[in-house]
């Protein structure tokens, strides 16, 4: 700063006795009050989404681990319950009736 | 150095939810923060509740600081904002145009200053117009130049200028006024 009037330089000349006010000691007590429910809430919100995450993870992994057993078992389980499997094992049924020995 | 080292420690102790070390921190800068509070608010029931909520935002968004300035540097802007937050929540102009107020020439001051005089300018400075007073605050106590004051309040570096040196004319202005009445 160039070109000090004489205020300018008095106040920076004792710029220490301008900072010479203290707060209350209330001022402190509040923050503490305030962080100390904010945290709590903060670690809650990081566990269950790390909880969260997890879960996802590992339902999506066992998904693409079972899903080709699973759908294989459904096709499987789909056709025995057709009608044409049904009329396939009542052929197979009378043509076994049909080669019976005597 | 050590001190970096020892501010580091002491926001990594923070962030981990240490509460000795979060008053170790308020207990360091809460009595300069509150003084610019003061000086920004222009009172004291404002400036306590603006500290308070610019401490939690600090200990809430410590995660935030990355040490690319100071410990003392990051926590005086986030309470600066505050200030500005408040004071913009008031609907009060922080570039305050003094209708009542006459161009008075830029004269040097002439009175000499005694230690007497420190709380006659600081009633001064309280009753500033809200924008006159913000900008004198940051520019000559807070030591920031023209350039960041025009970034903070987000006016051009002409503007910082002007309202400075209005605001020197009007505590000028102030302060003759006092000590003629006293």
């Amino acid at each position: 700063m160039n070109a000090k009037d004489k205020l300018e330089k008095f106040v920076l000349d004792h710029r220490e006795a301008f900072d010479e006010d203290r707060p209350s000691f209330k001022v402190w007590a509040d923050i503490e009050k305030q962080i100390k429910s904010k945290k709590v809430k903060n670690r809650n919100i990081w566990i269950w989404s790390l909880a969260a995450s997890f879960l996802l993870i590992t339902g999506i992994a066992l998904g693409i681990l079972f899903y080709p057993r699973i759908y294989e078992y459904q096709q499987l389980h789909a056709l025995s319950q057709s009608e044409e499997f049904n009329g396939m094992q009542v052929y197979f049924d009378g043509k076994s009736r049909h080669y019976s020995p005597n | 150095m050590k001190l970096a080292i020892q501010h580091e420690e002491l926001v990594e102790k923070c962030l981990s939810g240490d509460r000795r070390a979060q008053f170790a921190v308020y207990q360091t800068y809460s009595k300069a923060m509150f003084n610019i509070c003061l000086r920004m608010m222009g009172n004291r029931e404002e400036a306590e509740d603006v500290l308070q909520n610019a401490f939690v935002d600090v200990f809430t968004k410590l995660h935030s600081f990355r040490g690319e300035a100071t410990l003392g540097a990051w926590i005086k802007r986030i309470v600066i904002n505050s200030c500005l937050n408040e004071l913009k929540k008031k609907k009060i102009p922080v570039i305050s145009t003094d209708v009542e107020f006459q161009d008075v020439e830029d004269q040097e001051y002439k009175e000499d200053f005694s230690l007497e005089d420190i709380q006659r300018i600081k009633q001064a400075i309280a009753i500033l117009p809200d924008g006159y007073r913000v900008v004198f605050s940051l520019y000559l106590l807070e030591g920031y130049d023209h350039g960041e004051i025009s970034e903070i309040l987000g006016i051009s570096e002409g503007a910082s200028k002007s309202q400075y040196s209005r605001a020197r004319q009007k505590l000028h202005q102030i302060l003759t006024q006092k000590s003629k009445t006293a």
